[in-house]
């Protein structure tokens, strides 16, 4: 390398991050090079924080600074209907949505035989325990329409039902506002099956 | 259908080739190695994805190259005219674009022009191994049906997640709760595969059988059957292939985990062809194996024009030198003035007089494409 050292150092672990090749890293690196040294002290210290101060809520396992969620500790949301989603991701494309009134449950992966994914490496005990103690009447299963997001959500849904449980899965077919001429078949194909009458 | 405009760029040993096919009969001619093959298999990788012939995507791009690219123009009969560009890279991954628009499964473009190739290897769908037969039944359904490439990709999904818990339960992990719910997913999807084959292997052995009689002068009788390790007697619908998919699975759990390995569904079922009621694979002569894959080349013809409600584009590869006289004629006799034919031949000597007056010509040497 013709870096000096610490500069390196740096764009070697800017390249580790998802999506950052060598040149990227290398323009990022220069640029907090620059930059002043308030910056990167703000950029240190955020990176810092959000490994110090981030946890996982004990309720849902979604990211949390305390140790209950806001979206668990709200009073106004209806604790009787989970949405059970694969990543914390999911939970902040489903509040986008702002429709949403129930609380989450985030599993932290899919079942996957294949990674060695299985579903006692997922929240599903927790969110067993918290079906049989807490007065919950509905579970949405929300794990993406693939095929581990399916095996995913049927394993679950094979737990609940016993427990008398309403479970439901969300549909999968066309998207809003597009043209059925750009889906592709498979989409079109699950839209067919999953249609209902108007 | 027909192909009005081909277009080859850095394809095998084509640099550059611009064809505007006729209608009917397109005859190829040179001699060995000139790159004749290479046009059918330009069509033909348009259609499909990929050739029949070459075991990587990169043997398509011409020797020090780093992109090839077939574009071809289609006129449809029952559907608009279709325009298909295959792009394939050294370094990239393959882009096929329909009227322009990419497409990133094979089953959204597969089925959109619909191909068939008769070719000398073509005996090896009798003779060979039990895949080169699933082979055949997966690329020809789905060329009629691109539904069953989808069922098709997620199926293959689920059964390597399922042979992998198998895998992980031989090894004494446990792992039931998760192969409850993988059995019933691959089963979904396989009663949707075994239903579609069952379909066409009937649709295939009825029209084979006539045409095999018909080669033969009546002398042979062929009969072609779909081999499955679960029992399907009498399933002609899919609820019930799913039962017995359900029941066969159950039956040989334990020694699937004892193997690790899926045993039961598509991927482990084949066909059967039988001559007067012998194997045809274990007794039966070379040139009887080539018989009956043509019969199956002929018979699918049929029942890919049946679907599409119009003829495919066929590609004879070698007929006039592979097949003797009487088999080209009825080769012949089945395409000629119905559908477009893309024909290979070392000379115009095998063609009757009769037959090229109709004809485009095309003359190959040296790398350059000369239409006469």
């Amino acid at each position: 390398m013709h870096y000096p050292k610490p500069l390196a150092k740096l764009v070697g672990e800017l390249e580790k991050l998802p999506g950052i090749g060598p040149k990227s890293a290398q323009r990022m690196a220069f640029h907090i090079l620059r930059e002043s040294d308030e910056d990167a002290r703000l950029l240190t210290e955020a990176i810092l924080e959000v490994k110090e101060k981030i946890t996982q809520c004990v309720v849902c396992f979604n990211f949390a600074d305390k140790e209950t969620c806001d979206i668990c500790s709200a009073e106004k949301r209806d604790q009787s209907t989970i949405c059970v989603v694969s990543e914390p991701r999911d939970v902040i494309a489903m509040e986008k949505t702002n429709e949403y009134r129930g609380v989450y449950h985030v599993l932290q992966g899919v079942i996957s035989p294949m990674d060695g994914i299985g579903p006692e490496m997922l929240r599903v005990r927790e969110l067993q325990q918290r079906v049989i103690s807490g007065e919950v009447k509905e579970i949405i299963l929300a794990t993406n329409p693939t095929i581990e997001g399916d095996t995913t959500a049927m394993y679950i849904a094979g737990i609940l039902r016993p427990l008398g449980m309403k479970v439901t899965r969300i549909a999968h077919g066309m998207p809003v506002g597009g043209d059925l001429d750009y889906a592709d078949q498979a989409t079109l194909i699950r839209a067919l099956e999953w249609r209902r009458e108007i | 259908m027909y192909v009005t405009q081909l277009t080859l760029h850095n394809f095998r040993n084509h640099p550059e080739v611009s064809l505007s096919p006729n209608k009917g009969m397109n005859v190829l001619l040179g001699k060995n190695a000139q790159g004749k093959t290479s046009i059918l298999e330009a069509i033909y990788a348009a259609a499909t994805t990929r050739s029949w012939r070459a075991g990587k995507d990169a043997e398509l791009i011409a020797f020090g190259q780093d992109q090839a690219r077939v574009h071809v123009e289609v006129t449809r009969e029952t559907q608009n005219d279709v325009e298909l560009e295959l792009r394939l890279s050294a370094t990239e991954k393959k882009t096929i674009t329909v009227n322009t628009i990419r497409q990133t499964r094979v089953a959204d473009l597969i089925g959109q022009v619909k191909v068939l190739l008769i070719e000398p290897e073509d005996g090896e769908i009798v003779r060979g191994e039990p895949s080169a037969r699933r082979k055949f039944l997966n690329l020809e359904i789905s060329q009629i049906q691109p539904i069953y490439c989808h069922l098709l990709s997620s199926y293959r999904k689920v059964l390597e997640q399922r042979n992998r818990i198998l895998k992980d339960m031989q090894k004494g992990l446990s792992g039931g709760g998760v192969l409850d719910i993988l059995n019933e997913q691959l089963v979904t999807y396989g009663s949707g595969l075994v239903h579609r084959r069952l379909q066409f292997v009937q649709r295939i052995d009825d029209l084979a059988t006539e045409i095999h009689s018909g080669i033969t002068d009546g002398s042979e009788k062929l009969e072609i059957r779909y081999v499955s390790s679960t029992v399907l007697e009498g399933a002609d619908t899919v609820d019930e292939i799913t039962l017995r998919l359900k029941a066969r699975m159950a039956e040989v759990k334990a020694d699937e985990i004892r193997r690790g390995v899926t045993l039961v569904g598509p991927q482990r079922d084949e066909l059967t062809f039988h001559l007067n009621g012998l194997d045809a694979r274990v007794y039966g002569s070379h040139g009887q194996q080539r018989t009956i894959a043509l019969s199956l080349r002929l018979a699918e013809f049929a029942v890919m024009e049946e679907s599409a409600m119009e003829p495919p584009i066929v590609l004879l590869d070698d007929v006039m030198t592979d097949l003797d006289e009487e088999r080209r004629g009825h080769v012949l006799a089945l395409t000629q003035g119905r559908c477009q034919t893309f024909i290979t031949a070392p000379s115009d000597r095998a063609f009757s007089p009769e037959m090229l007056p109709g004809a485009k010509i095309y003359r190959l040497a040296n790398g350059k494409v000369t239409e006469q």
